[in-house]
């Protein structure tokens, strides 16, 4: 018995040995907080790392902070397999609270709620977002980005066509109506390459057609999305889609990619794109100078598909937030990074200003600087003040449930799928994990807004 | 055992005695067990496990005997994808190795150029996936690829074809891009399993006036056979486990057209975050390839090939 | 009737190898007998596919010459402007000299490694008194099925308990079990058509296994060596998501990562992108081409058949 261990040890000790060999470069002192991070270019990388990384460090006088530069892609995965192996950055990346929940019940990430007194937290951020972010009345993640979903269109195309922006659904069918008569596409959508943007789309049809209220119901169980306003609502969309109004029916929606329907919103090919304001930042690629016309983009909020749901409304969704991994040695550290990263209003302003990256979900709107693009300033203060919250499907449905929404959609489509039959999978899999605790605390929607 | 060791064999290792061969042979064979059993074998025994439980990939799991697989075998979605990976069973044990076998025959007898010839069609199989699929994705597109292309050449027979978004078409046009990639490696595995033919074969089939099909038939093919067979195993193991390619151009798309049972695996383990479900899967495929190698193995003894 | 055939393909081929080892011609002379006449319609059907093979790689190069507007506007012609300069934004950007020296040796390393594995594994099945051949064979084919993205987190638990995890070594050890299934049955098959004369004369003489595979076995099977280690090296090259996984250093990382990292906002950079995965593919391309004749004539030595 001895024997064989020892020999074990040995041979453990043997790979070990080559391990280190082979990677003698690792780096990064013991005491530093890592962090795992990616960003959409070089540029804001760079931005980051200056007034995020750098800038704390030398604030700082005790905690260092360490970023790591992941892809878009696979941050997200990466961070799970590793935090589920009991490794990963000290700082931990979620897209959003209910990645976050999952982490939770794993007990990968840390509860949050005494550095939150120690620093104010609630008082800093926005109170729905604050809310999203517990579970069972815990903090565990901190909302460091977030953003909406709203209707762009460009303002030369509606003004040679004569129209207003669209606030109800008998002014949505005739702006759609008149602009497919005059060959555009009425709506843009698409999800070709990106099989679940056709979430970003639902969201809002849902949003705009049910409603923050019957979702909130819905989303807690009260209610069932078998419910004839969901009927209705997914109805309403299969028809809106066989006329050809959303992304030019079946025949293109599975060959739209984001870019053609920019594309299109600039050549006044497509009349109105309802999507993220995540594009916010990217836009401008498409119009003006950039692209080489002198078309313009601005947006609208959504307007009201049903009599029931006041127009204006604003699915609100959280791109990502940050938790302190339980595995970490220098927890206190890492609370204090996450709360650098929200505690100076200016910082994130200006940080939106440069880059057009999301800020977080911050209480403080008045120290909004001029130097953000008016649009943008529109919507981060409009949205919150506007009380008339909605839930974005990625932010606030769980994963198969979410997975379900958008995978099954492409049948309602193709007309495979029937609206009830779609919705009853979608209620069942949802029981599921609300059943299992998967499914977070929506905060809760302003009555009639 | 040791009257065992004692029986007289074939041949000279007859000397060693058995229990120290078999040492040798485990010593042998050791390196592959060891990193297989430690990176495949032993995680994979938990993936096991796991398909009998409700893991989320997190957190805690639950046992919930045999629910997955009977979830399994009830899911259209499940159904539709292993009769997809079917009809990529058919067209890769057709398309590319045809191909593969003529240019590679051709290719055999050609006096000049084998070498750029090989060189060019192995290049797609160097290309990492990801960008050799954009860019099939691009000639492919309805509006700019290559049908727009050749409807401004006055030959519209393509134009609007939606091959990637059109459910009746996605499927096939993955398996047509992936062939794009698999046929040129399979053609340089033929191409040297056919200059392994004794020559002497082809002159006598000539003397008596065969033509190149009949030399293709009665020669060539033979000649490869055990290449062939190997790799008509692996095609049909493979298949089973496509996903690169219908994962870049489609996701298994539009409306689940042509979803494989990979990308369903990778669909419900990571986006929907059932692990154990999509353990459960995993043990379907693994199972599957079980059964084709067990058959091959009782075809091997009963037909009596040395493969 | 066919394994007739079989057995009469056998010697000649043998009996050819050993010639050939004895005399080590500068070049293999013709195997098919030169005095055919030129046949047009071959090489047509052989330009055809050499069309179907190529064709996409011209939009691959005009790709990584264009701008990405123009990558969507006019995503199959040529570039109304050669921007050679993508070439080096693209290797500087994504540190790409750091991530081919390091994909060097992680795929040198898987090369070498699955040939040593996978040559003794086959070894093992083909002469040796390995108990349960068949069983051995259903184990390594059913182990190329398991999707290992699955059990990436208790492998991952695993490979940082050894202290295997974030370091290029563990990487390879990954590598070695996943590419050498495929490489032992290839090797296996190479194997199976080397007539056991050879080593039993060897036996005779009173060599022990270990001597007669490195200095018997191994030499007759080079080629095929060469083969599994060209496919195994390219898989390990091309690899990604293990890579990914399993190192976090971003100075260790193979240069099959940098094909991830050219982003235009949300969208991806495929001008870049591109450019990067011609750089990628060119040192491959030219190993390939310095490897042919070697390559080619182990196999007509060697010999996946008979």
């Amino acid at each position: 018995m001895h024997q064989k261990s020892k020999r074990w040890g040995a041979a453990v000790a043997l790979i070990a040995a080559g391990g280190l060999l082979a990677g003698c470069a690792s780096s990064g002192s013991s005491g530093d907080v890592t962090y795992w991070s990616a960003f959409v270019s070089k540029d804001t990388e760079r931005y980051y790392q200056e007034h995020y990384v750098d800038a704390f460090n030398e604030q700082s006088d005790d905690a260092k902070v360490k970023m790591e530069v992941k892809q878009l892609q696979n941050l997200g995965s990466l961070t799970d397999t590793a935090v589920s192996a009991g490794r990963g950055a000290d700082v931990v990346y979620s897209a959003g609270p209910s990645s976050a929940l999952g982490f939770a019940s794993a007990k990968r990430i840390d509860a949050l709620d005494d550095y939150a007194a120690e620093y104010g937290w609630a008082d800093k951020l926005q109170p729905w977002a604050y809310q999203a972010s517990q579970v069972d009345g815990t903090l565990y993640s901190v909302p460091v980005e977030y953003g909406s979903i709203v209707m762009y269109y460009n303002p030369g195309v509606f003004e040679e066509h004569g129209w207003t922006v669209p606030t109800t659904l008998a002014e949505f069918e005739k702006v759609a109506t008149e602009a497919q008569a005059a060959g555009m596409m009425p709506v843009g959508a698409g999800n070709s390459g990106y099989q679940a943007q056709s979430e970003w789309y639902l969201s809002a049809f849902l949003n705009m057609a049910v409603g923050p209220e019957k979702l909130y119901q819905a989303l807690t169980g009260e209610a069932k999305f078998t419910d004839p306003e969901f009927v209705d609502a997914i109805t309403l969309f299969q028809q809106q889609i066989d006329k050809k109004w959303w992304g030019g029916g079946k025949d293109r929606w599975f060959t739209n990619t984001d870019t053609d329907l920019f594309t299109g919103l600039a050549d006044g090919t497509v009349a109105m794109y309802i999507t993220g304001t995540w594009s916010f930042g990217d836009a401008g690629r498409y119009f003006g100078e950039a692209a080489g016309n002198d078309a313009e983009w601005d947006w609208a909020p959504l307007p009201s598909l049903s009599d029931d749901v006041a127009p204006g409304v604003y699915p609100m969704a959280i791109g990502t937030s940050l938790s302190v991994n339980s595995a970490s040695k220098q927890a206190d550290a890492a609370a204090e990074y996450i709360d650098f990263v929200i505690d100076d209003p200016a910082r994130s302003y200006d940080y939106l200003a440069a880059t057009g990256q999301n800020p977080p979900p911050l209480s403080d709107l008045a120290s909004m600087p001029d130097t953000v693009d008016e649009r943008s300033a529109r919507l981060y203060t409009e949205a919150p003040e506007s009380g008339n919250l909605g839930y974005a499907s990625w932010t606030f449905f769980p994963a198969a449930t979410d997975t379900y929404l958008w995978s099954e959609f492409d049948k309602i489509i193709t007309g495979d799928l029937t609206p009830q039959a779609y919705l009853e999978g979608l209620q069942k899999v949802f029981d599921g994990e609300l059943a299992a605790g998967k499914v977070i605390t929506p905060f809760e929607p302003v009555p009639g807004a | 055992m040791t009257s065992a060791t004692a029986r007289i064999g074939a041949g000279p290792a007859v000397r060693r005695p058995r229990r120290r061969r078999r040492l040798v042979a485990w010593l042998f064979i050791a390196p592959l067990a060891i990193v297989n059993l430690l990176v495949i074998g032993g995680p994979g025994l938990s993936s096991l496990l796991f398909s009998f439980t409700d893991w989320d990939g997190l957190g805690q799991a639950n046992f919930v005997g045999i629910d997955n697989y009977v979830e399994l075998f009830q899911s259209p979605n499940v159904l539709a994808a292993i009769w997809h990976n079917l009809l990529w069973t058919l067209f890769f044990l057709i398309v590319p190795i045809s191909m593969a076998l003529l240019g590679a025959f051709l290719l055999s007898r050609l006096r000049r150029g084998q070498v750029l010839f090989r060189t060019l069609y192995f290049i797609p199989y160097v290309l990492a996936t990801i960008v050799s699929a954009t860019v099939w994705r691009q000639i492919l597109s309805p509006d700019a690829g290559i049908g727009a292309a050749l409807a401004n050449l006055g030959f519209d027979g393509l134009a609007g074809v939606n091959f990637l978004g059109d459910p009746s078409l996605a499927l096939g046009s993955v398996a047509f891009v992936n062939n794009w990639q698999w046929w040129g490696f399979l053609l340089v595995l033929f191409l040297a399993a056919m200059q392994g033919v004794n020559p002497a074969l082809y002159e006598a089939a000539r003397l008596d006036g065969a033509n190149a099909w009949r030399e293709f038939w009665h020669i060539t093919l033979p000649g490869i056979r055990p290449t062939l067979m190997f790799l008509v195993l692996m095609t049909v193991i493979w298949s089973f486990l496509v996903f690169d390619y219908v994962y870049i151009l489609t996701q298994g798309g539009p409306a689940g057209s042509s979803d494989v049972l990979a990308t369903v695996l990778y669909r419900t383990a990571f986006s929907e975050q059932r692990a154990g479900y999509a353990s459960a899967m995993a043990m379907l495929l693994s199972s599957i390839s079980a059964v084709v190698v067990a058959g091959y193995l009782i075809l091997r003894k009963k037909l009596d090939w040395d493969v | 009737m066919i394994r007739v055939q079989t057995d009469t393909l056998t010697a000649p081929a043998a009996s050819r190898r050993a010639a050939r080892a004895a005399a080590r011609p500068p070049r293999r002379a013709g195997f098919r007998p030169d005095h055919r006449p030129r046949r047009p319609f071959s090489v047509l059907i052989l330009v055809v596919l050499a069309f179907y093979a190529t064709g996409p790689l011209a939009v691959f190069v005009f790709n990584s010459l264009k701008s990405p507007a123009e990558i969507s506007r006019s995503p199959i012609g040529l570039p109304s402007e050669w921007r050679w300069e993508n070439f080096a934004t693209a290797f500087e950007d994504a540190n790409m000299g750091q991530g081919l020296l390091n994909s060097a040796i992680i795929a040198v390393s898987t090369a070498l490694g699955v040939c040593v594995i996978a040559s003794m594994a086959a070894y093992a099945m083909t002469r040796l008194d390995l108990p349960g051949k068949s069983a051995w064979i259903l184990y390594i084919l059913v182990s190329t099925s398991v999707p290992i993205q699955l059990f990436l987190v208790p492998l991952l638990s695993w490979w940082s308990t050894l202290g295997l995890y974030n370091t290029q070594f563990g990487l390879i050890v990954i590598y070695w079990a996943v590419y050498s299934p495929f490489a032992t049955m290839l090797l296996r098959s190479f194997l199976l058509t080397i007539p056991k004369e050879y080593e039993e004369a060897a036996r005779l003489d009173g060599a022990g296994e270990w001597r007669l595979f490195t200095r018997v076995m191994v030499p007759m099977i080079w080629p095929g060596m060469l083969t599994v280690a060209l496919v195994a090296g390219l898989q390990a090259y091309n690899e990604f998501l293990l890579a990914v996984t399993f190192i976090q250093d971003s100075q260790l990382l193979p240069v099959s990562l940098s094909l991830y990292s050219f982003q235009q906002s949300y969208a991806v950079d495929w001008s870049l992108v591109s450019a990067a995965g011609l750089i990628m593919a060119a040192p491959v391309i030219v190993v390939f081409l310095l490897l042919q004749r070697r390559f080619i004539e182990g196999y007509t030595q060697g010999g996946l058949a008979n």
